[in-house]
């Protein structure tokens, strides 16, 4: 178990003014049964209408609008979490994970995939989480990281053509594989001790309990991450999304500080 | 059945409905064509209790419809006792993730049903397919009554015929049902939408603003109708006319520009009613048709009073063997598609189709149903001067309002195709008033 205070901050600046914004965030960690949030404050500039809500999955949101032109909004949050409560979060009713069984179009498997899950062959009795452990492994020790080879709308099949990608492409393969084995599995985003950016994840299915996999890192996920949101892929836990009239180009920056307290 | 005088004006009705703009719009190639609605003006009769045997089957059916979604959105106890297998939800086109565990206003998901049914020729009603996402046509036979009731006044008094010009007053019922406070509106994508005439006259008939995406705005957690000075009047029921992907493009489709940002958000929260409820397509998809007779008994414990047409699923084994067997004598469609597209009949393929259309069907087995060709009862209609007879089917509309009710008329839709059973105004398709009879 560990406290952990994280902020997370994110900015656009707009090269030129825009007007009647609308944004949906989903970036405040909620607590449950792996880790409690002590404490959590969120800021959002300009903010003329702010609303909070809950999404289908069960993640906070916080929309708004702001009609006045503008060339510059942020969002912070930061708080304090205790994390690794518990190995693993208990499921509802199995007839309720359904919907993460089955592939999206951001998981939908093609010929790689197809192919890399050929060199996995589990006795009838293997445990979901071993399963998916092994695919962790062996797309750990096969997939590499790089930065700036994939982008936000890059499929899991198309990253596993290129064979490199960031934790995203990870997340997606994961859920592709997991899902071809029939094992319901989840997209996770959240933020991890020592990275600077927000962090994806999966949680995979077995036997009434959700357990916490990070195939970028290989390792199952205890204390040092922090779950913002979950989703059946990166499309349901898009931490910023908006629309706004205005011809401009954005520059987005994003900073994740997450450091142990206690 | 006698010559009414009302025939000879069939000309002079389908004028009247050129005139005022009775059209539909359809997207072929890529080009956008507008053409006539052609209009027969030899009624679909349908007597008093034949009628009220439809009435109560339809009732019982989108009863079931409602509780089906509902459950799917919330308990999911359909899929829990196994009576539908889970894949024809979550790997349908219709089930929506975003829906789970909101529950629209007064708990109603489906509450203008457009139900699809034809009549075999040993006179037994079959339901072809339920349509709740949008269904559309109501307009059509309102206003073509009314021409008729211009042009052959007698008519009207010589037949005893339920009036159906009250349908506007039904909607009415049902949007004021759930409106959770404030105006009423409906919501189309504009002109070019292939039902453009039927938005404008139904919010014409029964009060409502129409509107486009652009006069709605949410600020805080109300949604709003811009009026013409630019004023901010407060809006609880939308009779959206625009799909669900379109809807708000903060919740679903992120690239549409007819939509309302964050108008689910608020819909999540109780503050508006949306008809037809988002993601109730659920329960309209080809292949969950099959288990509606199966939802009837389940949920209301009741024997279905309207039947399916016979349909076959090849997801099941059974069925599959059966599909292969009988292929020719079969329509088999695919689930995915609507208005028409994506039906083909086993009889009409040739040697290479049907062997490509086979190892697709054993690739993709959840992807069609299988269905007898229904020897459906032909209706006439007036080609020049003489009759002919063609295939027709007929749209129920049910609107759930506190009671659900059955408009005592309908859109009858002919093929004008004497060797086809496609009835769709997509296809080029010409349509009937339908008479409910009173007496």
């Amino acid at each position: 178990m560990k406290v952990l205070h994280f902020a997370y901050n994110m900015s656009l600046k707009f090269d030129a003014p825009v007007e009647k914004h609308r944004f949906t965030l989903k970036c405040k960690p909620r607590s449950g049964e792996r880790q409690e949030i002590t404490w959590i404050t969120a800021n959002v500039y300009p903010n003329e209408f702010l609303s909070n809500a809950e999404d289908s999955f069960g993640n906070s949101c916080i929309y708004g609008y702001t009609e006045r032109k503008h060339d510059h909004f942020s969002v912070n949050v930061i708080g304090t979490a205790r994390t690794g409560l518990a190995p693993w979060e208990t499921a509802g009713e199995t007839h309720r994970i359904g919907m993460f069984r089955y592939q999206t179009p951001y998981t939908m498997p093609g010929p790689h995939i197809k192919k890399f899950a050929e060199r996995f062959s589990f006795g009838e009795d293997t445990p979901s989480f071993e399963k998916a452990r092994a695919f962790m492994t062996e797309l750990y020790s096969t997939f590499e990281y790089a930065q700036g080879v994939t982008r936000i709308q890059t499929t899991a099949e198309e990253a596993m053509a290129l064979g490199k990608g960031v934790c995203q492409d990870y997340s997606h393969i994961m859920l592709s594989l997991c899902r071809m084995q029939n094992i319901p599995a989840r997209y996770v985003v959240g933020m991890l001790m020592g990275e600077g950016a927000s962090h994806a994840w999966v949680e995979v299915y077995d036997k009434g309990r959700w357990f916490a996999l990070d195939p970028t890192n290989n390792l199952v996920v205890d204390d040092q991450h922090i779950r913002i949101s979950i989703g059946r892929d990166y499309a349901d836990c898009t931490i910023n999304q908006g629309v706004f009239v205005g011809e401009a180009n954005q520059t987005q920056t994003i900073s994740v500080l997450v450091r142990e307290i206690g | 059945m006698q010559e009414m005088d009302l025939y000879r004006h069939t000309d002079t009705v389908n004028k009247l409905l050129a005139r005022y703009g009775v059209r539909f719009g359809i997207y072929k190639n890529n080009e956008f064509r507008e053409q006539l609605f052609p209009f027969d003006a030899i009624p679909r009769m349908i007597g008093k209790q034949e009628f009220e045997y439809l009435e109560k089957g339809l009732k019982q059916r989108v009863m079931a419809l409602n509780l089906f979604i509902r459950d799917i959105y919330g308990e999911k106890k359909i899929i829990r006792d196994r009576i539908i297998p889970e894949e024809f939800i979550y790997a349908g086109s219709g089930y929506l993730a975003q829906c789970e565990g909101v529950c629209p206003p007064k708990g109603i998901y489906a509450h203008i049903s457009g139900i699809d049914l034809v009549q075999g020729k040993n006179g037994e009603w079959y339901i072809l397919e339920d349509n709740l996402r949008v269904p559309s046509g109501a307009s059509y036979p309102m206003i073509a009554r009314e021409f008729c009731r211009r042009s052959s006044p007698q008519t009207f008094k010589d037949n005893h015929i339920e009036d159906n010009r009250n349908y506007a007053d039904l909607l009415r019922r049902t949007l004021d049902h759930v409106n959770t406070g404030g105006h009423t509106v409906i919501l189309t994508p504009g002109r070019y939408n292939a039902a453009y005439f039927e938005h404008s006259y139904l919010a014409e008939k029964t009060g409502a603003h129409l509107v486009t995406g652009s006069d709605l705005i949410v600020e805080g957690d109300r949604l709003y109708f811009l009026d013409y000075s630019g004023r901010r009047e407060p809006v609880g029921a939308v009779y959206r006319r625009i799909s669900d992907d379109y809807l708000d493009p903060m919740n679903f489709r992120r690239e549409s520009l007819i939509g309302i940002p964050h108008i689910y958000d608020i819909y999540r929260k109780g503050n508006v009613a949306l008809l037809n409820a988002p993601g109730n397509g659920v329960a309209d998809d080809k292949g969950i048709y099959y288990f509606v007779p199966k939802m009837i008994s389940y949920y209301l414990g009741e024997e279905p009073i309207l039947q399916n047409a016979p349909t076959y699923l090849p997801y099941y084994e059974d069925d599959m063997k059966y599909v292969l067997e009988k292929f020719d004598s079969l329509v088999l469609k695919d689930v995915a598609e609507a208005g028409g597209y994506g039906v083909v009949f086993g009889s009409k393929m040739t040697k290479q189709q049907k062997e490509d259309f086979i190892a697709l069907l054993k690739k993709e087995p959840r992807r069609f149903i299988a269905q007898e060709v229904i020897d459906f009862c032909d209706l006439d209609i007036m080609e020049g001067d003489t009759r002919v007879p063609r295939k027709a089917d007929l749209r129920a509309f049910v609107l759930m309002g506190e009671e659900p009710m059955v408009w005592k008329s309908g859109l009858t839709r002919f093929s004008r195709d004497p060797d086809s059973f496609i009835v769709n105004s997509s296809q080029g398709g010409g349509f009937k008033d339908t008479w409910v009879l009173s007496q």
